[in-house]
């Protein structure tokens, strides 16, 4: 008995591990995450939009609650704009809840879940 | 002017305001400077596995003609596409440090090509069996690992 794998063997191996890695991706895709840098905690702010950057490579608000004010970071303008919140849909003066991630290391930045403003929740991953 | 004034300028220009507006102009530029990217550590890779010894009979000559022709686009390319990303967020980028040691890898690998260039690759082109010294292999080895730190730097940017 030779114990040599044939190249039909190694390529079902092969193609056994690449769709055992799909699935393993899938399932890890499909489960909660945190952002890379951010504390994997979300906790919810809700306070006062006190400035907006509507821009590239991701659209950032003021956020002032009780304690202080937040910068965060949402997600790029495109995705906004495809999720049903464009540019008009933020404004100075606003009351808006981020549910939301603290940066481990930039002290007041958080990296936002999803927004609630105008009774409106927009996901942002 | 100091380097906030001056990216705080850059910032204002129009052309950093459309890149920062645009919808999908941003993702269309990162996306041609992937592009431009790949298709440069493509050309570097196969040369420089050459002279560190990979299919030692295939001609150098030859194979710098071939491999080397989309750096003429590329380079350019990543230079125009970066300055232009790097306008929409100026202020933010000087402070990042992924972003710090990005400039200070790309000059030295621009110039660690050019001395193996200069210093081998010219002679060594001309005299196609000639045995590759190993000051040659060192700087093609050196080359590698700088443009790797680049690319590492560039993908860290949004990480830290």
């Amino acid at each position: 008995m030779t114990t040599q794998m044939t190249t039909p063997t190694i390529l079902r191996t092969v193609a056994a591990a690449a769709v055992a890695a799909a699935l393993t991706w899938a399932a890890s895709a499909a489960a909660h995450h945190g952002w890379s840098g951010y504390s994997g905690k979300a906790e919810r702010f809700t306070g006062v939009i006190r400035a907006v950057e509507y821009g590239n490579p991701h659209v950032t608000i003021d956020l002032e609650d009780k304690d202080r004010t937040w910068h965060v970071v949402l997600a790029p303008p495109s995705r906004m704009e495809g999720r049903g919140l464009p540019r008009k849909g933020l404004s100075v003066g606003e009351t808006a809840t981020v549910e939301a991630e603290r940066h481990e290391t930039k002290e007041g930045e958080l990296r936002a879940e999803w927004i609630e403003v105008g009774g409106k929740r927009t996901e942002l991953r | 002017m100091g380097v906030g004034e001056l990216s705080a300028w850059l910032e204002g220009t129009a052309v950093a305001s459309a890149v920062r507006e645009g919808l999908w102009l941003y993702p269309a530029i990162e996306t041609a400077h992937i592009l431009s990217v790949a298709a440069l550590f493509g050309s570097i890779l196969l040369l420089d596995a050459r002279i560190l010894g990979a299919s030692p009979r295939l001609p150098l000559d030859a194979l710098a003609r071939h491999a080397l022709r989309p750096v003429y686009v590329a380079l350019p390319a990543l230079v125009v596409t970066g300055a232009l990303m790097f306008s929409a967020d100026a202020s933010a980028l000087v402070g990042n440090a992924a972003f710090r040691a990005k400039m200070v890898l790309v000059p030295l690998a621009l110039l660690n090509g050019l001395a193996l260039e200069v210093g081998w690759f010219r002679s060594l082109r001309r005299e196609p069996a000639q045995h590759i010294p190993a000051a040659a292999k060192a700087f093609a080895a050196v080359s590698l690992a700088l443009w790797i730190g680049v690319i590492v730097c560039g993908r860290l940017i949004a990480y830290v």
